[in-house]
């Protein structure tokens, strides 16, 4: 960044919550939001309290039952998660800031799926996320892990369908253990690999989860195709311990214990919270002081208030800490991408009737940020060095002018680049970013200038 | 041109199983569907000058790594072929027919879904190394890619560089590839990533502004904006328009692009890069999908025959520069020995395991041979694992000492971190 220049402080923590919390400033936005010291802090938690706009109401999207009928569909499984994609990205085009539509962002990288294994996962992903993380996303953890677990994605992505108890009553052939479900709940979504835990409690973590698994998309008898349902003849009876606790509840009630507990264990109050601060604010390690009392704080209050991520969402950007770090890092490829939209002034019906959703999704494959997309069930990385290679810096330019001339049909009519610069993110946009956008003669290239920008690029 | 037009091929019934079964290459492949309308894709390549046009037959090295991310299943690789009632009672309800198996040294026997890679074998240019893991194999995928990649003995942060970062740094200082950046291809492996420049490459284009003169002055004009505010922006901007013009010199009209996997393009470019005059030597690469905890047979088949194409397709890349290459094909574990269901249908797979594979090829490997210790299949870790007998980064030390000729200090302290005890492995480059 240039040395001699320093936008002023409202400036510079509109862009913070826009950038940072948000999913990019609409035109106009930062004036909307005002200019006081604690105009954009208080922009951002305006939005946790206004739970009536989390959910995705939209009558065409199927809901639990059909999409997990949809297993069954011949054809179309791919059309069915471009709805997916579609509506999400419509709803973000909606909040000024954006900062509630980032942790449901978050929460679905948490318990990240991979479309591409399996049709069920593909046509029930995006009703995960819009089901079970939106309505969980401002609630309590327990009841988020424990409703993720009990939803066909995640029991088929990570194989539990498969896991059978060794001594349950299963009759027909197959009667066997599968581990993968119990260690990445234990190393992803809970405690984390440093917990302490052991092979022998991933083992035991697995057995208390036989029988959790979907209904077969086929069976008449049965019904209710696709969905979620304890199997008790898959289960494997007996007393298991995981962490030094012992479980011998009968059937389901030992798995929701043992979740429940795992959910508020203090590893995984401090694994949630090193993830939250390496996603929103840095990534610096716990070398770091300020990160590690970040950390911690961030900890405390999910421990205090039994996983309230409302609450915890709102402790993170309490911290002062949270709107001082440098902007150094790369804003991820889809963020960005929804975040162009939103500059252009795209709503919700614009985006509609002018999106070529197959096209857009293409571009997110191809910046290898594709919706449930990732293979490793780890998520996409926070990291830097993933999303800057050369290449990605690149591909991102070709797709900046890309998506200006998709989304622009005909000649420009709004504000030249320059100007809409100042409208996004009023001074806080460098005068050499402005001069090199001004510099650009074609409005649609100017645009593309503007969106390759450090401001817009960097979080 | 007839390769602008690969988007309107009709997909073939084997990629829509392989994407079925979540391959992420077939994936791609899948979705060039939606590009259809697009307004150019590779068919750009051609407008490109070629002045990488000739391939550099000289004496320089060349080291591709290819990281298979997942956790391959060694003894569908490789396995024991002359008792096999023990393999089979060991192997349970994943074993599978290796009778049929190509034969590699009267022993064991390669899976027949790599014929390719057999053949180079049997031609002294391929060997495999038995029981090979990194040092640090605790069944977490992303503690034990992360220790491969970092090239340390435990733990690995990702805010360290990966050890093929620093062996460029490292390189001795007459050596003719010493100065070279490196190359990346496909989504960043962490192996190669760090401070030394990389050139990085993956082969789709959507088309751009213009290309001609605006194209031109829109980059100068980024170029210009990085330079007076964000110098990292700047760097890696230059490299990846140096790497995307670099890889579009390479690219011939006689390629058939329109029937290539995303995959196969991506060897190709690896082939074409590291083969050019002046080009990069040191390449890394990476494959995701390898984690068969289900169906694992059919998994496996479709990986197997991908990533042997794509091998021999980076062979012919190469042309005369074959002859100065290593290509090792690593990955994080290996998987239990006995499979995890009790049913032979193909839905069994195999849980995070230990001792794997490590497929090396090109024409500096002393090849038509194995290397390493197989531990046998009755005396198993924790029960269930193939023991470790090779530490991976005996293999890597083994190449880049006597193919690379950095000095066994400089492997033990800068390239691999505090690991003078661990002594490069003999006899792997010809």
């Amino acid at each position: 960044m240039s040395t001699d220049w320093k936008p002023p402080i409202g400036a510079l923590n509109a862009r913070t919550a826009f950038m940072r919390f948000g999913l990019g400033p609409k035109p106009g936005g930062a004036a909307r939001m005002g200019n006081a010291s604690t105009s954009a802090l208080n922009a951002c938690l305006r939005e946790l309290n206004i739970t009536s706009a989390v959910p995705i109401r939209d009558p065409k999207l199927p809901n639990y039952a059909t999409a997990c009928a949809n297993e069954l569909i011949l054809g179309g499984a791919f059309d069915k998660r471009l709805d997916e994609v579609e509506a999400r990205i419509a709803k973000q085009l909606e909040p000024e800031v954006g900062f509630v539509e980032r942790l449901v962002l978050f929460w679905s990288n948490h318990f990240s799926l991979f479309h591409g294994k399996e049709q069920i996962i593909r046509v029930t992903a995006g009703q995960m996320e819009r089901d079970v993380i939106r309505r969980h996303v401002l609630g309590k953890f327990p009841d988020m892990l424990v409703a993720v677990m009990r939803h066909p994605a995640m029991l088929y992505y990570l194989d539990n369908t498969r896991s059978i108890g060794p001594n349950s009553a299963w009759t027909q052939p197959g009667k066997d253990i599968n581990e993968n479900l119990a260690r990445e709940i234990l190393e992803l979504h809970t405690v984390g690999v440093d917990a302490g835990y052991t092979r022998q409690d991933i083992r035991e973590l697995s057995r208390i989860l036989t029988g959790w698994t979907k209904r077969p998309a086929r069976d008449p008898q049965l019904g209710r195709p696709g969905q979620y349902f304890f199997q008790q003849s898959m289960h494997e009876p007996g007393t298991f311990t995981v962490m030094g606790k012992s479980y011998s509840q009968p059937g389901e009630a030992k798995g929701i214990a043992v979740l429940r507990d795992l959910a508020l264990h203090r590893k995984t109050a401090e694994h949630i919270a090193r993830k939250l601060v390496l996603h929103f604010v840095s990534e610096a390690g716990p070398e770091d002081p300020v990160v590690t009392r970040m950390v911690t704080r961030l900890a405390d209050v999910f421990t205090a208030t039994g996983g309230d991520l409302r609450a915890v969402a709102r402790a993170l950007v309490q911290m002062p800490e949270a709107w001082s770090m440098p902007m150094n890092r790369l804003r991820q490829p889809y963020l960005w991408t929804v975040s162009v939209m939103r500059a252009l002034g795209l709503d919700k019906a614009a985006f509609e009737t002018v999106a070529d959703v197959p096209k857009l999704d293409s571009y997110l494959m191809v910046m290898n940020n594709h919706p449930w997309g990732r293979v490793q069930p780890d998520g996409y990385s926070d990291k830097n060095f993933v999303w800057e290679t050369p290449n990605a810096i690149r591909i991102r330019k070709q797709i900046a002018y890309l998506l200006v001339t998709d989304f622009i049909k005909g000649d420009w009519t709004g504000p030249n680049a320059a100007v809409l610069a100042n409208s996004l993110l009023p001074n806080a946009v460098s005068p050499e970013a402005i001069s090199a956008v001004a510099r650009v003669s074609q409005d649609k290239a100017a645009l593309a200038m503007l969106f390759m920008t450090p401001e817009f690029l960097r979080r | 041109m007839s390769d602008h037009h690969h988007d309107q091929e009709p997909i073939a019934p084997r990629v829509l199983d392989a994407a079925a079964e979540g391959c992420e290459e077939a994936r791609l492949l899948i979705n060039r569907r939606l590009f259809l309308g697009m307004s150019a894709t590779l068919g750009a390549w051609a407008f490109a000058p070629r002045i990488v046009r000739a391939a550099d037959p000289g004496d320089e090295p060349r080291l591709l790594v290819v990281v298979l991310r997942g956790g391959m299943d060694g003894l569908s690789v490789m396995a024991p072929t002359r008792d096999l009632a023990q393999y089979e009672k060991a192997r349970g309800t994943v074993a599978v027919d290796v009778s049929r198996f190509l034969d590699l040294d009267g022993e064991f026997g390669l899976n027949p879904l790599m014929p390719k890679f057999h053949a180079t074998y049997r031609r002294g240019d391929a060997a495999l190394v038995h029981a090979i893991a990194p040092p640090l194999c605790d069944g977490s995928h992303f503690d034990s890619q992360l220790n491969l990649e970092a090239g340390v003995e435990g733990r690995a942060s990702v805010d360290a560089d990966g050890w093929m970062n620093k062996l460029l740094l490292n390189l001795p200082a007459g050596s003719p590839i010493s100065g070279r950046p490196g190359l990346e291809l496909g989504p960043a492996p962490f192996i190669i990533s760090g401070e030394a420049p990389i050139h990085s490459w993956y082969p789709f284009d959507f088309g751009r502004i213009d290309g001609g003169s605006q194209l031109r002055a829109f980059d100068a004009g980024l170029r210009d904006l990085y330079g007076k505010t964000d110098p990292r922006l700047l760097r890696n901007l230059d490299l990846g328009l140096q790497s995307d013009s670099n890889a579009r010199q390479t690219i011939r009209s006689s390629d058939n692009l329109s029937t290539m996997t995303a995959l196969q393009k991506v060897f190709l470019g690896a082939g074409r890069l590291l083969a050019a005059k002046d080009g990069p030597r040191i390449a890394a690469l990476s494959i995701d999908g390898w984690d068969s905890h289900a169906g694992q047979h059919a998994l496996l088949s479709t990986r197997l025959k991908i990533l042997d194409d794509a091998l021999d397709d980076f062979r012919v890349a190469m042309g005369p520069a074959w002859s100065r290459t290593v290509v090792a094909c690593v990955t994080e574990f290996g998987r239990t020995v006995a499979g995890n269901g009790r049913a032979f249908d193909g839905s069994a797979g195999t849980d995070h395991g230990k001792g794997t594979v490590a497929l090396l090829t090109g024409g500096a490997v002393a090849g038509n041979q194995l290397h390493g210790e197989f531990p046998g299949l009755t005396n198993l870790d924790e029960g269930r694992h193939l023991k470790v007998t090779t530490d991976i980064r005996q293999m890597f030390k083994g190449i880049l000492l006597d193919h690379l000729g950095v000095s066994e200090r400089i492997l033990g302290t800068e390239v691999f971190a505090e690991s003078t005890h661990i002594r490069p492995m003999k006899g792997l480059i010809a």
